[in-house]
């Protein structure tokens, strides 16, 4: 095939050579409509790799053409900067946007889809060390995190949990300030506590340099495992996470990285506020099923600071988990890449978590991500940096640069202005260019998008996700260019509960923007119809705005936070069990799951449940012949489709609750990936733009209403759960669970090992 | 012989393109930019005699500039003209007589014109000459002319009666005579120095004539000794309407009389024979025996003896008329070379206050001959001005290139603007190879237009500035010489004008077929700016084949008449093989009266259609499929770089006279054929065809004055061949890779899409075996 090598890269050559010729406008159109006919064509079969590549290539020949007709033809003059600079800065911003499109065309070559291989020998499985970095988080979390980590099919020899308390370290404890010190101190009890109960390691470090790096390291200092996995606090594994990740350690003796997907059981603010969280894909749906397997290709798949097992051996090699920038995870990741050690990454959701609920904690997390990964374009350089190959460079440019996105989606929101105000000229095209060059590359591009993502992401909701963060990180942006070094670490908040729907804090811009935006669209139609020689500049710009001003009233509906009284989030298990009533064991089904509840549905025969007062049952789960069983208590009953669903709190929540609560919702991953797949189902260009301009409706009123103060919400009466009980001696060791050798043995595991 | 002639030849042009300026931009006195207003403090109101007074005695030496040109509209418009000025009748001085009529709508209380010579105001008059010509007389001193060429400079402020509107603007007009105007002597005139030949008179037809006294139906040795004579005659004149005749007889009225040779000479007629004999060696000038028409001779036993006799007259009393003339810079005109700015300034425009509603500024530039149009790079004009507070909001800046609106810049800020080098694009596509007439027009209009009424009219209040720092910056050029391609031709004498020799090859010799080889090689030379070197030969049939520049002129019968009425399709001749098809057609108003036209079979029903959809009411399906046809053909045209409504073919019975330029077979060169069917046809077309306003306009592979209105169209080649690169550098080559295939667009995507699909395909082979192996 190296015959072909070479005619194959001269045609490219030449092809940009004649793409980059100053063709007329007519010329321009047919190409346009040739190239995007012969698009459409090559997206009707996607799984064909040569009609994915030939896509890729034929929307970069439009692009080409766009970027080359942009920089030679619509820049104001220089002689007129009131046009030039702001046309400049536009300018600036789209490049940037073209240069990230060929950087994700590169990245989304050949998105791999790896299989686990299977287990052939235990004996030879290598030694295990969680670790569960801690600072601030709740020990209910905790011990729901612990126990999921604990109930993970593996060796029990070979399998360590270490929970590592950053928020009872030495020097917290000792803090100047006793309120500190005292709350350290308890912390610090309480975890120990509930770690010795739970048979897993309790680790506090003296001081807390370098945040979550600084805990990790000190974690692998005081662990000899061959492997390391690291979850946060709120991520709980399913059983099968290390049977998913670890057997590829033994194929590939350079492997630092297995890198799994991060699934969340709640709605970020806009998937709330929204309210599109049973329906549409997660934000990171994008990013963890496109393109982290598209970076698995060039081995740049990178640690995304849980859910991952690593190579002990491999983070000795850069002295550990790097902590020069608040992404420690990606910077971590570069560190061995350019050591020349390999990453890969499963698409299987293995780990269930949190995001932050309100906007405000969204935003402080989003700016810890931007300042962190432009941290490390500005201090590590991952495009020049020795020992990688172009493509990782390319690939490590690329997921760093992309955090530079608030300055183009500003742009793109207020340069509109610029002309229905004062008529500043900084795009000069009339309606024939925009319509063969502009036009005809927003087709394709709008079309690549749906194709490449339309899986995991609606029309315009990436606009939207990038609008409402672009309004906050730009001064986050500012700050980290000026002072690359310092930023600091923020722990991001999660599991916050709102008590009535009211605007998030950080509205007030959202609010300004968008009324000013309404009033260019209100001034451009005022323009447009009085003035006579209204040009079809105007014209775009007017509709340009009009899209601008629909981003802008649905990210009204993302500051407008809707209440939130669910403490624990659910998990739509369906999984069969048996309730004990008094003498009595009913067949019932669990619909969702919680660590505070579960809802449950009798199958044969209802019990008699008095509509009043308190009334309790024990939950019966079996695994392999163990029976798990838990005290719950009523807290509520509505009327199911066929039958009465009841809801059902933990009595109390001991180290024993919370091994049930991880066996009853991470016992199977399947769980989680239904879950996934079902919401990840395409939708049209159109009818996502009619949705996304009902959304802009509809939140567009609710927020008006919340700003008036006008919400009539009911008082909700939350009831708190159970309070976590810890004994002093834990019920179960390690070496008495034994429900996990059989577990083994009905999987691919041989030989004869200890499990328990 | 022929040899050493050709040698007096190449010395000859060697010797006008040494005394050319090297680069300069050209100086046209006929094409003057506006406004140009004199401050009405400045003016010294002189009262001008009016025609009821006795002629003088002199003669009126016209201006110089033809009739077409001598016309001034709008409101305010300015025109420049010359005329010149033997010495030894200088100091007598004389009278400035200008000739006019103007549109009636021209509201007689406030128009004037203004009038200065050589840069000094000299008077004014009103302009109220509705029903016919008026004469106005201002007596000049011997002080306020000079010899040789003097400049006339009128500036025409002119409103309309009843309708302030932007549109009446375009209405008003004041015309010259250009028979009745000039400077008229005050000393009776006599030709004797060849100088003297800048001040003859037009003849009937408004045109400048040479006439070679020659027999028409003799050889072509008289008539090729004395093209280079006829040339440089043309030349000293720069009159853009001369023609040239061949006669037996010496011509009646206005004109030049030409002998050349010896009287001796074989050929030669009586009238020749007895000029020739009195007459000494070398060319001289005298009177001829009818009043206002000059004799000339070239007296000379060889040809060398007649080229050196030539060469001594361009040498030494003509040249300075080739230097202040076809050689001078051209005010009012630019050089088109690529690279190159030129200011507003370079065209002699003058900036003032406008107070008008449509003020009109133009140039031409010549754009050199192997220029490529297309669109990759723009023309661009950098506007230095500013608008008054208090204009409508569609108030705007037009550009209008070779009569068409190319681009438009709103003035849209009602309080007033200004502009510093403000860029405005004009497409490349809307210029030519040859002369580019430029216009730019801002329409100005205020909301006290609309009532008009009389003491509230704002004539006076100024609206626009433009400032004469106001620059057009030339790209750099695709070079090409392409072929077919009459604008070229026309503009520069392209490719005849190059310097190398070409045959002229007329198939029945006349008076009619003479008149027009002659006159078309005068007007290459003219254009080029050199005589060139032709060589007239008569043949029965022009040799379509065969390497060299060819021109050609035929008739398809010897008998007189033109059949105008011929119903027949079968009197058409066929086209000749290998003539360049047609996709083009433009109409140009060029053509005299409003004869009915016999139209192509599609604008006949085009016309029916028309003509019988007004009488019901039409169904919507059949408004909204007319609808739909309309704006495909307009995008069709579109497409094919054409202006939509433009594609009515003329048969080939309406074409009175065609022009025709193709490539010759088997060889290099270019067959430049004018064929007409009949002599008279070909008399009469002619006519038509070198009037200055259609010449320059001469355009694409084949031109042709229509029968009924003598209207020229022109017709596009849909293909042309490469004549010669002269620059050969990358970006010229890029340039023209551009160029073709925005003109061969099917060429262009089928090219991409082939690279790219190759491309894609390798990608799709080779992706997998990278990074992780995916096969």
């Amino acid at each position: 095939m190296m015959c072909f090598k070479w005619p194959a890269i001269i045609a490219g050559a030449l092809g940009i050579f004649v793409l980059w010729l100053p063709i007329s406008l007519q010329a321009q159109l047919v190409l346009s409509f040739a190239v995007l006919g012969l698009l459409f064509m090559a997206m009707s079969r996607p799984a064909n790799k040569t009609f994915r590549l030939m896509t890729f290539v034929l929307s970069a020949v439009l692009a080409l053409r766009y970027a080359y007709w942009r920089t030679t033809e619509t820049l104001p003059d220089m002689s007129e900067p009131l046009n030039f600079v702001p046309g400049l800065l536009l300018y600036l911003a789209e490049m940037y946007c073209l240069v990230m499109l060929g950087v994700s065309y590169f990245m989304l070559a050949d998105p791999l889809s790896r299989k686990a291989p299977a287990i052939t020998d235990a004996a030879a499985l290598p030694t295990v060390d969680v670790f569960i970095p801690t600072y601030n988080e709740d020990p209910e979390l905790l011990a729901a995190t612990l126990a999921a980590a604990k109930s993970m099919i593996y060796p029990r020899d070979k399998l360590a949990i270490y929970l590592l308390d950053d928020g009872g370290t030495e020097a917290k404890r000792n803090h100047k300030d006793p309120r500190v010190a005292l709350a350290a101190m308890r912390r610090h009890e309480l975890l120990k506590s509930l770690c010795e109960s739970m048979g897993v390691n309790y680790h506090a470090r003296q001081k807390n340099d370098h945040a979550k790096a600084g805990n990790l390291n000190d974690g692998l200092r005081i662990s000899r495992g061959e492997l390391v996995v690291v979850f946060d606090a709120d991520h709980a594994p399913v059983r099968e996470f290390l049977r998913e990740t670890v057997p590829f350690f033994a194929e590939d003796e350079k492997l630092f990285l297995v890198q799994t997907p991060h699934y969340f059981l709640n709605p970020d603010p806009l998937e709330k506020n929204l309210d599109t969280f049973a329906r549409m894909p997660s934000e990171n749906e994008m990013f963890y099923s496109v393109m982290q397997r598209g970076l698995d290709k060039w081995n740049a798949s990178f640690f995304c600071g849980s859910a991952a097992v690593l190579r002990r051996k491999a983070l000795e090699s850069t002295r550990g988990f790097a902590g020069q920038s608040i992404t420690e995870d990606c910077e971590t990741a570069l560190a061995l890449h350019t050591k020349g050690w390999h990453s890969y990454y499963v698409d299987k959701p293995l780990i269930a978590g949190l995001q932050p609920e309100t906007f405000v904690s969204f935003i402080g997390q989003r700016a810890r991500w931007c300042q962190g990964m432009l941290q490390i374009l500005i201090l590590n350089r991952p495009f020049l940096a020795r020992g990688l190959s172009i493509g990782q460079r390319i690939c490590y440019a690329g997921i760093n640069l992309f955090w530079l996105f608030p300055l183009s989606r500003l742009a793109f929101m207020f340069s509109p202005l610029l002309y229905i105000f004062f008529s500043l000229e900084i795009y000069q095209a009339n309606i024939m260019e925009f319509a063969s060059y502009a036009l005809t590359y927003l087709i394709s591009s709008f079309a690549m998008q749906s194709y490449l993502y339309g899986r995991v992401r609606w029309p315009w909701v990436s606009e939207l996700y990038e609008y409402v963060q672009s309004v906050m990180l730009i001064g986050s942006i500012l700050s980290v260019v000026r002072n690359p070094r310092k930023p600091t670490f923020n722990v991001t908040a999660k599991g916050q509960t709102l008590e009535k729907s009211m605007l998030s804090p950080l509205a007030r811009p959202y609010f300004a923007i968008f009324l000013l935006l309404l009033a260019a669209a209100f001034y451009s139609a005022w323009r447009f119809f009085t003035e006579p020689l209204a040009t079809d500049l105007l014209m775009i710009v007017a509709g340009w705005n009009l899209l601008n001003l629909g981003l802008a009233g649905a990210a009204l509906g993302v500051v407008s936070e809707r209440r939130e009284l669910r403490r624990n989030q659910r998990l739509p298990v369906k999984r069969h069990a048996l309730m004990r009533v008094g003498e009595t064991l009913h067949s019932v089904v669990i619909n969702d799951a919680s660590s505070g509840g579960m809802t449950v549905e009798f199958l044969d025969h209802v019990p008699e449940i008095p509509a009043e007062g308190p009334f309790t049952a024990t939950l019966e789960l079996r695994r392999n012949g163990h029976v798990i069983m838990v005290e719950v208590e009523r807290r509520n009953m509505r009327s199911g489709s066929d039958s009465a669903i009841y809801g059902f709190a933990y009595k109390e929540r001991t180290p024993e609750t919370f091994m049930a609560i991880a066996e009853l919702m991470y016992s199977d991953q399947a769980v989680l990936q239904d879950r996934l797949t079902r919401r990840q189902a395409r939708i049209g260009f159109f009818a996502g733009t009619a949705q996304f301009a009902f959304w802009t409706i509809r939140e567009t009123l609710r927020a008006l209403v919340y700003a008036t103060g006008r919400v009539s919400e009911t008082p909700a009466e939350s009831i708190e759960d159970a309070p976590m009980t810890i004994r002093t001696k834990p019920k179960y060791r390690p070496e008495e669970i034994e429900d996990g050798a059989e577990s083994f043995k009905v999987d691919s595991f041989k030989g004869a090992q200890v499990y328990g | 012989m022929a040899e050493r002639s050709r040698l007096r030849a190449t010395a000859l042009l060697a010797l006008l393109a040494t005394t050319a300026p090297l680069g300069g931009s050209a100086r046209a006195v006929e094409n003057r930019l506006q406004p140009l207003v004199t401050p009405a403090a400045a003016v010294e109101p002189v009262a001008p005699a009016k025609t009821e007074a006795p002629a003088p005695q002199g003669m009126l030496i016209p201006f110089e500039q033809p009739a077409s040109a001598l016309r001034l509209t709008g409101e305010d418009d300015s025109l420049e003209l010359t005329f010149a000025l033997p010495e030894r009748l200088r100091l007598a001085g004389g009278t400035l007589e200008i000739a006019y009529d103007n549109a009636v709508s021209v509201l007689p209380d406030t128009a004037r014109v203004d009038v200065s010579v050589n840069g000094a105001v000299v008077g004014n008059f009103p302009v109220r000459s509705p029903n016919g010509l008026t004469t106005i007389r201002i007596p000049l001193k011997g002080e306020q002319v000079r010899a040789g060429r003097n400049l006339v400079r009128l500036r025409a402020v002119q409103h309309h009666r009843v309708d302030c509107s932007l549109a009446a603007t375009y209405e008003l007009w004041t015309r010259l005579s250009v028979s009745a105007s000039g400077f008229r002597t005050a000393m009776p005139f006599r030709f004797e120095e060849p100088t003297d030949l800048l001040s003859v008179g037009r003849n009937s037809r408004e045109q400048t004539e040479i006439r070679l006294v020659a027999s028409p139906d003799g050889a072509p040795g008289l008539v090729n000794q004395a093209l280079p004579v006829i040339q440089s005659l043309a030349l000293a004149m720069n009159r853009k309407d001369v023609v040239v005749s061949v006669a037996p007889v010496p011509g009646t009225g206005p004109g030049i009389d030409l002998y050349v040779g010896e009287a001796g000479q074989d050929g030669q007629p009586d009238a020749a024979r007895q000029a020739l004999g009195g007459a000494a060696a070398g060319l001289s000038l005298r009177d001829a025996a009818i009043p206002g028409r000059a004799a000339v001779t070239l007296r000379g036993g060889s040809r060398e003896a007649l080229s050196e006799g030539l060469l001594a007259a361009l040498r030494g009393p003509l040249n300075e008329a080739l230097q202040t003339g076809v050689l001078a810079p051209r005010l009012g005109g630019l050089a088109g070379q690529p690279g190159m700015r030129y200011t507003l300034g370079d065209t002699g425009y003058e900036a003032q206050p406008f107070t008008g509603r449509l003020s009109r500024a133009r140039f031409t530039i010549d754009m050199p001959a192997d220029f490529y149009p297309a669109e990759y790079d723009t023309m661009k004009f950098f506007l230095n001005g500013a608008t008054a507070p208090g204009l409508m909001p569609n108030a705007q800046l037009l550009i209008r290139v070779n009569d068409r609106v190319v681009t438009s810049l709103p003035f849209r800020n009602t309080d007033g603007e200004v502009f510093r080098h403000k860029p405005i694009e004009m497409p490349l596509r809307a210029f030519r190879p040859g002369v580019n007439r430029v216009e730019l027009l801002a329409e100005l209009p205020a909301p006290s237009d609309a009532a008009c009424r009389p003491g509230e009219r704002e004539d006076d209040k100024p609206r626009f500035m433009m400032l004469k720092e106001s620059a057009l910056q030339i790209p750099a050029l695709a070079r090409i010489g392409r072929l077919p391609d009459l604008g070229a031709f026309a503009g520069t004498g392209y490719p005849y004008g190059r310097g190398k020799p070409f045959a002229v090859v007329v198939d029945r010799p006349g008076p009619e077929t003479l008149e027009a080889a002659a006159t078309t090689i005068t007007r290459l030379a003219l254009a080029a700016g050199k005589p060139l070197e032709a060589a007239l030969s008569y043949g029965s049939q022009p040799e379509s084949k065969g390497a060299g520049d060819l021109l050609v002129i035929t008739t398809d019968q010897p008998a007189a008449g033109h059949a105008a009425a011929a119903e027949s399709a079968d009197a058409a001749p066929a086209r000749p093989a290998g003539d360049p098809g047609i996709d083009h057609f433009t109409t140009a108003a060029a053509g005299h009266g409003d004869a009915i036209v016999s139209a192509g079979s599609e604008a006949l029903l085009d016309a029916f259609r028309q003509s019988t959809s007004g009488g019901g009411e039409r169904s919507l399906n059949a408004r909204t499929q007319e609808w739909l046809g309309q704006l495909s053909n307009r995008f069709n045209s579109w497409l094919r770089y054409q202006e939509a409504g433009n594609d009515v073919l003329p048969e080939e019975k309406d074409r009175l006279i065609s022009i025709r330029q193709s490539a010759r077979v088997g060889g290099e060169g270019v067959l430049t054929a004018i064929r007409a069917r009949t002599p008279a046809d070909l008399q009469k077309g002619f006519e038509a065809l070198v009037e200055p306003a259609a010449w320059e306009r001469l355009e694409g592979a084949t031109a042709s004055i229509r029968t009924g209105d003598l209207a020229l169209l022109t017709e596009q080649a849909d293909h042309r061949f490469i004549r010669e690169i002269t620059d050969e550098s990358f970006g010229n080559f890029r340039r023209l890779a551009a160029s073709w295939f925005s003109d061969n667009f099917q060429v262009y995507i089928g090219l991409v899409i082939s690279l790219f699909v190759g491309f894609g395909l390798w990608l799709g082979f080779i992706v997998p075996k990278k990074g992780v192996r995916s096969e």
